[in-house]
């Protein structure tokens, strides 16, 4: 050994002497671990460097490395942002080093990444930015990660469908922008923009909701999430940026010693929670009246006007008696519990030349609706490569696949189990849906009751069909030279690119159509294409001026197109597929644009207490005409970080104060310039028919919308950063809003595009965090938040003062914008009233009166509240959030109210009611008695603000009770690490003012929110969660 | 090195950004929409478009104007019957046509227009948009015409009114240039009208279309109306029942538009149409008292799915019934299903009408060919005889019957009698089409019609003269309808349209 050892010495200085260089030099394996001085927690991300040499690495998220140097004694030089760079000698026989680096200052110094994924302190930053660490996703996790949003970022509104499994959310930041637009914030994973686009939803007619593209990502696959919330943060997406963005970073592997794998397996299970709380004391009949007949049991349909429950024996929908009696658990009996597996495997690892990460997971959901599922594959891969010295290369690959069956149909009645399984009558069992589903005589659905367009919830889930699959791949390749210590430039190209099949049937035999069909047989294919580039100098002017600054441009493509087929009577029944159908249409669609940018930043900082951003970019559009199609979206950003700047009181650790503007755009869709023609699918025995295939007068002159925000914030950190406050104060002012603007019919088209709409945000933002414990045997974090938004239509046209969004099926109840009013008002008519608010009555009933608007469907105020103990190696976690300030209206309640099922209806079942009001003709105080029936059935489906209720609530959203097995057990095993978490979500609903359903309920994630109408009832979710490290 | 790397790298950035824009206004075209379509696909859709669809043919058609005439009554659509107002059905052929029909055939013209080798898709379409624009001025009076249709053309958000009289100038105008224009020699294809693309059929169509609108100026203005007659006549009209204008459908996808509402439609809604629509006391009163053999032909009772046409049992549903306490509805006659298939032809104008119309002229004295009984007595025959384009499977009329029938209907000695009697036969000629049917009764005020005066109706038991202008109107062409207001008078179905003014 010795021998060996002192051989190579001789030979190394040899070459030494004769090359001039130590090319040849021998070399050692150097391990060693960071941590933070104070806490003890590794950190990770730093860089290593071997003084004098060009080698360098960084730690791994363990705080972990490992690294080539010379044999010898080295000096190593450990810098990481947010901590004092640190010089250690290594002596020559020392592989294994251990460092403790200390943070720059008192406070700590988050880095966060900001637009185009600029990895930036967030001392330097002018404008409210929140990061969510991926742990904070996987444990009690939902199918959809942006779920687990839900009371953690002030500012962020997420509304999740009431479906089954793969539905979508709407996810709003800082209210709702434009008055016609999309409204969600566009979402960039590993700097390549991803498509959101929700491919089906639910209306006041019925339909499923076809999820968004948000959902498909795989949380273990995330580190982080940056939360841009505004036009300020997210000002470099320019066009893109109106509503903020959402920047998901995804785990990279990282310098360390061997293989690193991470195993994680969730399994929960899904129960129903049933709301209702209806009358169990009357049953099916109609006038009071139980029927007696089949054909009367049929005629009366879904009524639960009947007679007082006995028990006797009474003939039911499928001419079978039964007992008379409640039957209370429906809604229990009829949705199954649901599971979900998910599982996850994660190998990374690399050296100082490169580093990598794969994962693959597996996530199989069995929804509490029966045969409802959905089954994701994720196969993720980033590569880190430094194939020459200053070149760093990333590769990035994910590939999902996503198989969803029998999406819930939503809302109206046909093929909506949860309709009626919602507003059957109490003496009606659920489960004789089920044995008595098939009419014996023709083999197809058993009618039931009157109206053909009620479905057996049996037939809807177990003979209805619906399947649908997503390939999707996002890739991405990064590279990064550094020219010299000041100056890089960085290339990136990206893409994301998927296909979507979808199969839908109304099977024979349904009773609203006999013939069945295929309601849509599908193949979408989406693809974009970025291509980013970048030039970047960070740079110390002076000792104490530094600048940080970019230029650069980026080259999007999008495209989208499918086709699809649809008809109806099957020729030969049974048999699904369109070469059977005796009618059917084929279309296919195909959209396509592009955007060009250039842009640059400029950060000029002075001491490090005082940052300036300078931002501009310009746009390029495809969309738009050329006169109009470069457009610039400038912002400036300033951070002043008080506590560096002056000595202020003992007790505040930090303080910060931040202000910004912003002027961004909002996209727009292609073809709206020239006149389109389209080809009818069918051409008249041969000859070809073709029109003006819109509606809409194409405007030359369109533009994007614009959206100016403001922001001032403060940060501090009190006594000794236990205490923290983050408070924003915003405002956002949308202007030449895109209007679909009505004209006159006799100019050949109904409606016009035009800039002219106007809508205003203003809020405020809180953030509190508290350490209220610290001891050494119990840690308590509390941390609060609360976003208030403020939304005001300010113009809808020149025209119109009201313009409507969505409609309730009882065609009742709305959602219209009202200029001056909040975004989105709920309407409903009011009771008809004389002038002293006396209701008007006609023959003893209430009738219709004004149509009125209630308050906004968007919940302004948003709070969450959530609370972190560890004691040992366990830890509890609690989340409570709340909304309040919305209204919504409830057609379950609505409709069954008509049809006597709700509480409301026992008024006045034995002997009348005489209502309160006065007569319409005589004008005296009301005398004349009508039934409970005719009462209700008067003000059911009729006079609709008698269901428009507060939509505020306060959930006990989630509990996480962890364990971490004590790292001593796994000493001589390859385990590093093993956390155990029992888990829950959506456990209790803690306040709510809308009885028999959730307040958030709702059918689908569009810009008309505060409508509800038979959805799938809330779901409580329990399992474990099980995390290994090896 | 480095800098050359950096200058690289700057040209990269810069080459991504330049030129980049050249492909973007090819790229804003969408490929599943094609900019321009070829004129004879347009010319078919235009066709179909004014032939109709479903929406209004139920509602501004049958509901009303076949009501409003007593050609038809109804118990489930009494609306028409009994003179109520419903914006909807009120507004049905202003937003079915101007939104449709009109927008294309003026896209039509616009871009066909001096273009030598489309000159029979330009001729072809202005006739197609006289028919449409008399339609629409016979149903509300003054009208947007001259800058309507040209939202996209022109800019034209809120187009202006013009009055009745300049319409139907214009339109005589139109019909005569056009005409005049045809060119055989020229491609002319996509024609679904029975006239196949013979450009001398077409020409027919024109002048005996002129013949209709100079007529509708009769009354307020002789001079005019004479001129047009002179004109139309001098031009040439049909000259048989074949060939009468008339737009060919196929079942499936291009149905007829009345198939929907009085044929047993094979579709959602076969089963309204099997009871909503009865002929109405006075029509099959009429029919039975003049012995007119379309009676047994035209009218049955229906029981299940057989037809009944024995006349004996062939009776009307009195006009204004109260649908309270009523029954029996399915022993009241109502049309035969071989006249509503979804495959029948449209009729826009018939023989039948224009030989009624020269009877008119020649005892006005017009016209001076033939007599004005020779032309009476053949528009009946025509009349009768154009049924057979139905492709009728219960037998047509024969000859033989036809003759003597034609021969014995009474033509009255007195000119004033003499008007009855041809616009009765001209009544019973246009049946199925409401609108002409309405129109031609509100010139010549034959039939004499017996009102109806239902509880709440909206015309004070009048039958209504127009339709009126739709509500949407005042909120997005206030100015331009207010003027047309001023000029026409109050706004509601009590007004006279200029032609039918005293």
């Amino acid at each position: 050994m010795l021998k060996n050892s002192l051989m190579r010495k001789i030979i190394m200085l040899l070459c030494c002497l004769i090359t001039g260089t130590t090319l040849f030099a021998q070399t050692r394996q150097l391990t060693g671990a960071l941590y933070e001085v104070n806490t003890k927690n590794p950190v990770m991300s730093a860089t290593i460097i071997v003084k004098g040499k060009n080698t360098s690495t960084v730690t791994d998220a363990d705080g972990k490395f490992s690294i080539t140097v010379p044999q010898g004694k080295v000096m190593l030089m450990v810098t990481s942002i947010g901590y004092e760079t640190k010089e250690i000698p290594v002596n020559a026989n020392d592989n294994n080093v251990t460092v403790m680096l200390a943070p720059t200052s008192a406070d700590l110094q988050d880095v966060v990444v900001t637009a185009l994924g600029i990895r930036k302190e967030k001392k330097a930053l002018g404008y409210a930015l929140t990061e969510v660490k991926g742990t904070e996703l996987t444990e009690a996790r939902s199918n959809n990660f942006m779920n687990n949003l839900v009371g953690k970022v002030p500012g962020l509104n997420v509304v999740s469908t009431a479906t089954g499994a793969g539905g979508s959310s709407r996810v709003i930041l800082r209210g709702n922008t434009s008055i016609s637009g999309n409204n969600q914030p566009l979402y960039v994973v590993d700097g390549i923009p991803i498509d959101n686009s929700n491919r089906g939803s639910a209306g006041e007619w019925g339909g499923r909701d076809a999820g968004d593209g948000i959902q498909m990502l795989n949380p273990d696959e995330i580190e982080s999430v940056s939360v841009l919330k505004g036009g300020n943060a997210a000002a470099l997406y320019g066009a893109r940026a109106s509503n903020g963005v959402i920047l998901v970073t995804t785990k990279k592997g990282s310098g360390r010693k061997g293989l690193g794998i991470e195993i994680n397996s969730n399994f929960t299970t899904e129960n129903v929670i049933n709301p209702t709380d209806w009358q169990y004391q009357y049953g099916h009949g109609t006038g009071g009246v139980t029927p007696t007949t089949l054909a009367g049991a049929n005629n009366i349909s879904l009524n639960s006007w009947g007679g007082k429950l006995n028990g006797s024996s009474v003939i039911q929908w499928d001419g079978i008696s039964r007992p008379y009696v409640a039957h209370k658990t429906n809604i229990q009996d009829f949705y199954k519990t649901g599971t979900n597996l998910s599982n996850s495997v994660t190998f990374y690892g690399g050296s100082d030349k490169m580093t990598y990460n794969f994962s693959m997971a597996d996530l199989d959901n069995k929804s509490i609706l029966p045969n409802s599922t959905l089954r994701r594959n994720n196969i993720a891969m980033n590569i880190g490569m430094t194939p020459i010295d200053n070149l760093t290369v990333n590769v990035s690959a994910r590939y999902i696949r996503e198989r969803v069956k029998n999406r819930p149909r939503l809302s109206d009645s046909p093929g909506n189990a949860n309709f009626t399984i919602g507003l059957m009558p109490t003496s009606w069992d659920q489960a004789t849906f089920e044995t008595s589903k098939i009419n014996p005589n023709t083999g197809g659905e058993n009618k039931f009751n009157a109206n053909e367009y009620i479905t057996n919830p049996y037939w809807a889930v177990e003979n209805f069909k619906q399947n649908d699959s997503r390939d999707r791949l996002i890739g991405s390749v990064e590279a990064r030279y550094n020219f010299t210590k000041w100056l890089y430039t960085r290339g990136r190209i990206g893409t994301d690119m998927y296909t979507r099949q979808n199969f839908e049937v109304t099977p024979n035999g349904t009773q609203f159509s006999p013939g069945g069909q295929i309601n849509d047989q599908s193949t979408g294919r989406f693809r974009e294409f970025n291509a980013e580039w970048l030039l970047g100098v960070q740079k110390e002017l002076t000792n104490k001026l530094a600048l940080d600054a970019f230029v650069g441009g980026n080259a999007m493509n999008q495209i989208d197109e499918g086709q699809s087929v649809n008809g109806d009577n099957f020729f030969i029944p049974g048999f699904y597929n369109v070469n059977n159908l005796q009618n059917k249409s084929t279309n296919y669609n195909y959209s396509q644009k592009k955007i060009n940018s250039a842009f640059g930043s400029a950060e000029l900082s002075y001491n490090k207490f005082v940052y300036v951003t300078v931002t501009g970019r310009n746009d390029w559009y495809s969309t738009l005409s050329p006169q109009n199609w470069s457009i610039f979206y400038p912002s400036v950003a300033a951070s002043f970080i008080l506590s560096e700047a002056v000595k202020l009181p003992e007790v505040v650790t930090y303080a910060k104060l931040r202000a910004s503007w912003a002027n961004v755009g909002g996209d727009r869709d292609p073809y709206g310039l020239t006149l389109p023609y389209s080809l009818n699918s069918n051409a008249f025995n041969g000859i070809p028919v073709g029109s003006i295939s819109t509606n809409t007068i194409p405007n030359k002159g369109l533009l994007p919308y614009q959206v100016k925000s403001k922001e001032v914030g403060l940060e501090a950190r009190l006594f000794k950063s236990r205490v923290g406050i983050d408070l924003t104060f915003y405002s956002k002012q949308t202007t030449n809003d895109i209007i679909q603007s009505s004209i006159s019919q006799t100019s050949g088209f109904g409606n016009v595009l035009i800039n002219v709409g106007e809508v205003s945000n203003k809020g405020i933002e809180l953030l509190l965090t508290v350490t209220a414990i610290k001891a050494k045997s119990l840690v308590w974090d509390a941390s609060f938040n609360m976003g208030y938004n403020n939304s005001t239509v300010i113009k809808i046209s020149d025209q119109l003062v009201t313009s409507r969004i969505a409609q309730a099926r009882s065609l009742t109840a709305f959602i219209d914008h009202i200029a001056g009013k909040s975004f989105g008002q709920v309407m409903g008519f009011d009771y008809k009233r004389n002038a002293t608010g006396d209701y008007l009555l006609k023959d003893g009933l209430p009738q219709r009166g004004d149509l009125k608007a209630y308050g906004t469907g968007v919940a302004p105020l948003t709070m969450g509240f959530n609370n972190d103990f560890r004691f040992g190696n366990f830890n509890l976690g609690v989340l409570i959030d709340g909304r309040f300030g919305g209204y919504m209206y409830s057609g379950t309640n609505d409709f069954a109210t008509y049809r006597g099922l709700s509480q409301l209806t026992l008024n006045g079942r034995e002997g009348d009611i005489i209502a309160q009001g006065v007569d319409e003709v005589t004008g005296s105080k009301n005398t004349k008695n009508v039934t409970s029936q005719s009462y209700y059935q008067s003000v059911g489906l009729n006079i609709s603000s008698e269901f428009i209720y507060k939509s505020d609530f306060i959930k006990l959203r989630q509990i996480i009770f962890g364990y971490r097995l004590p790292e001593k057990l796994f000493t001589k095993t390859p385990f590093k690490g093993a956390n155990l978490s029992l888990v829950a979500r959506n456990l209790a609903i803690l306040k709510k003012y809308v009885p028999n359903i959730d307040p958030e309920s709702t059918y689908n994630s569009g810009n008309g929110q505060g409508l509800e109408w038979y959805g799938v009832p809330p779901v409580r979710t329990v399992g474990v969660n099980l995390n290994l490290k090896f | 090195m480095k800098f050359r790397k950096i200058i690289f790298s700057l040209c990269l950035g810069t080459l991504l950004l330049a030129g980049c824009t050249k492909d973007f206004e090819k790229i804003n075209i969408n490929p599943t929409n094609v900019t321009d379509l070829q004129s004879n696909a347009l010319f078919t859709n235009v066709i179909l478009g004014v032939s109709g669809g479903e929406y209004e043919a139920w509602r501004t058609n049958f509901i009303y104007n076949t009501q409003f005439v007593q050609q038809f009554a109804s118990i489930a659509w009494p609306q028409g019957d009994t003179y109520m107002f419903d914006e909807g059905y009120n507004s049905s052929l202003w937003d079915s046509y101007y939104g449709g029909p009109i927008k294309n055939v003026i896209n039509l013209i616009e871009k066909t227009t001096g273009v030598a080798t489309e000159v029979n898709y330009n001729s072809a379409a202005r006739i197609l948009k006289a028919f449409a624009f008399l339609r629409l001025t016979d149903s509300y009076g003054d009208i947007p015409y001259t800058d309507a249709g040209k939202g996209y053309i022109k800019g034209t958000f809120a187009p202006a009114y013009d009055e009745q009289k300049a319409i139907l100038t214009d339109i005589i105008n139109e019909l005569d240039a056009a005409a005049k224009a045809f060119d055989a020699s020229k491609p002319f294809k996509g024609d679904i009208t029975s006239y196949n693309g013979d450009v001398a059929m077409w020409k027919k169509a024109a002048y005996s279309l002129m013949l209709r609108t100079a007529m509708r100026m009769s009354k307020k203005d002789v001079a005019a109306a004479q001129a047009g007659v002179t004109k139309a006549v001098a031009g040439g009209v049909f000259t048989d029942y074949t060939e009468s204008f008339r737009v060919k459908h196929i079942a499936g996808n291009y149905d007829n538009p009345n198939s929907h509402v009085l044929g047993y439609y094979n579709g959602a809604r076969g089963q309204l149409a099997s009871e909503a629509f009865k002929f109405s006391k006075f029509f099959i009163d009429l029919l039975k008292s003049n012995n007119d053999p379309r009676v047994s032909i035209l009218s049955v009772v229906r029981t299940g799915t057989n037809e009944d046409g024995n006349p004996l049992i062939q009776k009307g549903l009195l006009s204004g019934t109260d649908p309270n306490g009523f029954s029996g509805l399915s022993s009241y006659s109502q049309l035969r299903a071989d006249f509503t298939d979804a495959d029948d032809p449209n009729i826009l104008v018939s023989y039948g009408q224009t030989l009624l119309l020269m009877a008119e002229a020649r005892e006005r004295g017009w016209i001076t060919t033939s007599t004005s009984e020779a032309y009476f007595r053949e528009g009946i025959k025509s009349s009768i005889n154009q049924l057979k384009l139905y492709s009728p499977a219960a037998g047509v009329i024969n000859d033989a019957v036809v003759n003597v029938f034609a021969a014995s209907v009474i033509y009255p000695a007195a000119s004033a009698d003499r008007m009855a009697a041809i616009n009765t036969q001209y009544y019973i000629a246009s049946l199925i089409d409401g609108y002409e049917s309405h129109a031609n009764w509100l010139r010549s005020g034959y039939p004499v019609l017996t009102p109806v005066n239902f509880p709440g109706n909206y015309t004070g038991g009048k039958i209504p003269l127009r339709f009126q202008y739709p509500a949407s109107e005042s909120g997005l062409n206030g100015t331009n309808l207010s003027a047309a207001i001023s000029r026409q008078g109050a706004n509601n179905w009590n007004t006279n349209i200029w032609w039918s003014k005293p």
